[in-house]
Formats: C-alpha cells, structure tokens, sequence
C-alpha cells in the first residue's frame, strides 16, 4: 500500500494504492483528518490504483464525508478501480461517495 | 490447507497471504479470491476486535464445485451471523455503518454457516467455483 497527497489551492487529494485493510485504513483516517483540520474546501479519495477496500476504510470515508458536508465542504471518491466499484456498489454507498463527473 | 494462527493484528494480513497461496495452488478464479479475501479479511477483523479468542484456526479446501474457508476461533461464543442485515435500502446520508462488513461477507460468498463447537466459533465461508 501506499498513500500520498496533492494539495491545489483549496483541493487536497489522496492517492490510495494496493489495499486498504484495517491498519490502513487507520492511516487514511489520521491523514483525512489532518487534511479536514486545514482550509481545505474539497477532499478527494483517488482509489483508481486501490484493489481491496474494507469495511473499516468505507467507514472511514463514510464518516468524514458526512462531516464534511455538514461544515458545507465536500468530501468524495474521485476515483476508483473496477475492485473497489465493486465494493462500493455491493455496500450502497458508491453514489454517496463517489464522485459524479 | 490447515493452519493456526495467534489472535493479534497480524491475524488477517497473514491469513489472506495463505489464502493467495493456496489460490495460486489451486488456480483459482482471481474474481473467486477476491470475494474470499475481503470476506475472510472481514470475519477476522471482528476476532481481533471483539472477540476473547486467543488462537484461530484456519481451513482452506476446494470440494464439490466450491472453496470452502472455515474459521474456529476459541473464544467465547458469538455469532456474527445473529446481527441484524444491513439495510441497503436506506437513506445513505444516515444510515448507520454497523454491521457492513457482515454485508459484505454475506453478499461476497455463497453461503455463510456458523456454529458453536467444542473447538470453539466455527464460521464456514462457501464460494462457487465458476
């Protein structure tokens, strides 16, 4: 796994590779939230290179999309594999997280 | 394939590296391990999190057009089949996020069977092969 981070004006976007288990969704969670705590508008999750999400990573994308959206700031899926579409349509909740282009 | 493993954090990555194994072994369908590895992956989070076992062990078989996953922890008796289905249906903005990965494992395999043993919980995944 790895993750990494762009920040653009007020867009920061993470780049999630390999899987997403339950350490790493530990990590995201840390690094989602230093990200909420700065001015940031809009948070993207890039899952296009991610091929294994579990339920403790939606959770974590779940719980701080609804907190974003109640400060009026956003927080989405910009991206995903065919795998985590997957995952994510089975769950319900692809069209809450992912982002509609 | 049999295997016993301690119940600490490395429980589910060290688990799901035996499942990869053992589907290399057989030549199992990569869409076929992909349901068993988040499947297995979700059951075992739950022992490390919640459950008093001190060991798991681990049996991985292909028979009868199916592979076949069983999991016997020895902790106290749960079973993570007893919780209420998730409700999908619901308004996604609200719904509450419990009982997902009991979703996903129930949407990800083709049969889930638990029982109380004297080894301890036994939970049997099942998924078709083709």
């Amino acid at each position: 796994m790895s993750l990494s981070q762009i920040t653009r004006g007020d867009e920061s976007e993470f780049f999630v590779k390999g899987r997403v288990d339950g350490p790493v969704a530990n990590q995201l969670e840390v690094e989602v939230l230093a990200a909420i705590r700065t001015p940031v508008r809009r948070i993207y999750i890039n899952l296009a290179e991610a091929n294994f999400l579990c339920s403790a990573g939606i959770r974590v994308l779940l719980q701080y999309h609804r907190k974003m959206k109640a400060e009026g700031r956003e927080l989405l899926v910009s991206r995903t594999s065919p795998e985590i579409d997957q995952i994510l349509e089975l769950t319900g909740f692809r069209d809450t997280l992912v982002e509609k282009i | 394939m049999e295997f016993t493993l301690p119940n600490d954090a490395q429980l589910p990555p060290a688990s799901a590296e035996r499942l990869a194994e053992f589907g290399r072994d057989h030549a199992l369908d990569p869409r076929v391990m992909f349901a068993l590895d988040h499947a297995l992956n979700e059951h075992l989070q739950n022992v490390v999190d919640h459950s008093t076992a001190r060991t798991a062990f681990l049996e991985l078989q292909v028979r009868d057009g199916a592979v076949h996953v069983t999991v016997t922890d020895d902790g106290d008796t749960f079973d993570p089949l007893a919780a209420p289905p998730a409700d999908v249906a619901a308004d996604p903005d609200s719904r509450p996020v419990g009982g997902l990965g009991v979703h996903m494992m129930r949407k990800l395999t083709d049969q889930l069977l638990y029982r109380r043993t004297a080894a301890g919980n036994q939970l049997r995944m099942v998924k078709k092969l083709g």
